[in-house]
């Protein structure tokens, strides 16, 4: 238990934090704390970050994520869990990420082409395209979706509380999510 | 046929383990006496295994590199320590960075300081990118508070038992454009669990809608935009018992989720029926614009993929009946409307957000919104020039505070006798955090700027546009 951010007595070696004593932990801004949560879920996020967009962005989105996490430690209210809570942060950095890439264009006084082009795709690892192309081609909460079911293995619940959706969302998201991919084997080009 | 329907419609939560015994054992029992759904059902299997293999073997061996988890958490520990958790009579800068970190409280447990001038250069360097973290991140707090009650104070003045005017309305869009960003970059965090049953997740968040905290009704706001349509008659019902502030947005949300995706709903429609000067404009969610005129005394129908394409194409057409604006705000003989088209609305307002020179912005503020410009293109010209007026002043304004040198002295003590990897290290960390700060700054003075301009909007516009 935090004592006011001044003292915290840490478990035994060899025994792990339960989520409620990490969090605390976290919460009195100990960097052993830190560690422990960026060794139980970095990779997790970056997994997500990754399937979400591209190496590049990964490394600063996974990254921000656990930043913005420690700013948000003392509104968490632990009625998720903490893997959870963070894949619901990393959403809102996905969307920050997004924006920040957007472009805008007032109309030209000239005539000339307006809109600025699209960012070209990211380089990506070979071995890997075919999937992660057609990924690339949903939107992101159909993305997001597959993602946390398939390579997180959560359930309908766990992915409605991370995305903040209901269940049947989730259901219908899958379906549309997976239906897609489907269609775009069939038919690349689409 | 209908048994099939309802099958079907549980087969992924079937193949997924989502089924409670109830809902497996009636599905099972079709499936034993419909060979067409059980076909379905052994396709859809094979084909979600080796969707499910190939996502896995693509995605699951990547995880990052140790350097990488080395530096997320000397960030965490410098955000933790940058924020004042004490009361500042105990403590002034007690900020230090690096692999292996104390925590001092300054002028109590430390000693009282090292001037710059008798510091290593790197000591010193680091000490002032640290004091500078800590006076930037006080003066972001500061931001965030004065923009909450910015927030507060134009919302008061949206009037709270009456229909809203479609100049109030203006004003509840921006209003709410700007509660979303602040949502995002500042209030996260605070989203509370919400029931999964449809009509209780809607009564929740209408019930946050009328909370004292701006930052739980921005997320509220957020949270009821991604709702789905088996929410559709519960918003219905919903937006019948709400303030009028909040009426306009639920039938937005009703509006977009009957129309299907979402993204085809009309955003923005001005219409004048009937006679030779028949005229309908709309704009959808996905930018296309549709426009109706009567030429020749018959309607003919104009399309455009967005309004800039609008305004380039048909320029005469716009000038003649002095269609004007950008996607999501656009503007027809004067009149204005606006929808929340996904962040778009911030071009509009973002042109005029400068609040340090108020008498030239107030003057052009209302020279663009009272529309006394002759066509499209001198309007998007006055907004381009106002843009870039702003944007050097802003420069001017965004310039980072100088840390107070007492601060600075405090950190170089307590890092004097750190070794030069440390103090890299240390370095590296506060200068990238530095940068997540000022961009937060620069954000937040933006949407300062943009409240500025509805304060102004209310007192002088709003009246003579009524």
């Amino acid at each position: 238990m935090s004592l006011g951010g001044i003292a915290f007595v840490l478990p035994a070696h060899g025994t792990s934090m339960t989520e409620q004593d990490l969090i605390a932990a976290c919460r009195a801004g100990r960097r052993e704390a830190f560690d422990e949560l960026v060794s139980r879920y970095y990779d997790r996020i970056y997994r997500l970050a990754y399937a979400m967009a591209g190496s590049q962005a990964a490394r600063d989105l996974a990254q921000e994520t656990f930043v913005a996490a420690v700013k948000a430690f003392s509104n968490f209210r632990g009625d998720s869990q903490i893997s959870t809570w963070l894949i619901s942060i990393l959403r809102n950095q996905c969307s920050l990420h997004r924006r920040s890439e957007r472009k805008w264009n007032m109309a030209p006084l000239d005539g000339e082409n307006d809109r600025v082009s699209a960012p070209k795709p990211r380089e990506i690892e070979t071995g890997i395209r075919t999937i992660l192309d057609r990924l690339k081609d949903l939107p992101e909460e159909l993305r997001m979706t597959l993602v946390l079911f398939y390579i997180e293995g959560l359930k309908y619940l766990e992915i409605a509380q991370a995305m903040g959706c209901p269940v049947g969302t989730v259901r219908s998201r899958l379906f549309q999510a997976r239906e897609r991919l489907r269609a775009s084997v069939a038919d690349p080009e689409t | 046929m209908e048994d099939c329907t309802r099958a079907r419609a549980a087969l992924d939560a079937l193949i997924d383990s989502e089924l409670d015994a109830a809902e497996e054992r009636e599905v099972r029992t079709h499936l034993d006496s419909c060979d067409a759904c059980a076909r379905e059902l052994e396709e859809r299997r094979a084909y979600y295994a080796s969707l499910g293999a190939e996502l896995k073997s693509g995605l699951r061996e990547f995880s990052a590199s140790p350097k990488e988890k080395a530096e997320t958490v000397a960030r965490m520990t410098v955000v933790a320590t940058a924020r004042p958790r004490w009361p500042r009579v105990a403590a002034a800068a007690v900020l230090l960075v690096g692999i292996g970190w104390a925590l001092w409280y300054g002028g109590l447990f430390g000693p009282r300081g090292i001037p710059a001038a008798e510091a290593r250069p790197l000591v010193r360097e680091t000490a002032e990118r640290v004091a500078e973290l800590e006076a930037s991140r006080e003066r972001y707090e500061r931001l965030i508070r004065e923009i909450e009650r910015m927030t507060e104070e134009v919302r008061s003045q949206l009037p709270p038992d009456k229909d809203l005017s479609s100049a109030d309305r203006t004003v509840a869009l921006e209003l709410a454009a700007v509660e979303d960003r602040m949502a995002q970059i500042a209030w996260h965090g605070q989203e509370e669990a919400l029931p999964s049953d449809p009509k209780a997740r809607v009564d929740k968040l209408v019930g946050s809608l009328a909370s004292s905290r701006v930052g739980a009704r921005a997320i509220a706001r957020r949270s009821l935009r991604s709702l789905g349509p088996e929410t559709l008659p519960y918003l219905e019902s919903a937006s019948n018992r709400v303030r009028p502030a909040d009426r306009w947005y639920l039938r937005y949300l009703v509006e977009r989720l009957e129309s299907g995706d979402g993204s085809r709903g009309v955003c923005a429609e001005f219409t004048r029926p009937g006679g030779d000067r028949r005229f309908e404009f709309r704009q959808y969610g996905d930018a296309k614009v549709e426009l109706v005129i009567m030429k020749d005394g018959r309607p003919t129908r104009v399309q455009a993929r967005n309004m800039t394409d609008l305004m380039r194409r048909h320029s005469s057409l716009c000038q003649e009946y002095r269609i004007a604006g950008v996607d999501g705000w656009v503007s027809v003989e004067g009149n204005y409307l606006g929808k929340d088209f996904d962040g778009q609305l911030e071009l509009a307002f973002c042109a005029l957000e400068d609040a340090d020179f108020a008498p030239y912005r107030r003057e052009a503020y209302v020279r663009v919104l009272s529309s006394r410009v002759k066509n499209a293109r001198e309007l998007e010209s006055k907004v381009v020039a106002l843009e870039a007026q702003c944007r050097r002043l802003e420069e001017r304004r965004a310039a980072a505070p100088n840390p107070d040198p007492q601060a600075v002295a405090r950190v170089a003590a307590n890092l004097a006798a750190w070794d030069e990897s440390r103090l890299r290290g240390a370095l590296a960390s506060a200068e990238a955090e530095l940068k997540k700060v000022a961009e937060g700054i620069d954000t937040c003075s933006k949407l300062q700027g943009r409240l500025g301009s509805l304060q102004h909007y209310l007192k002088e516009v709003r009246t003579a546009m009524k």
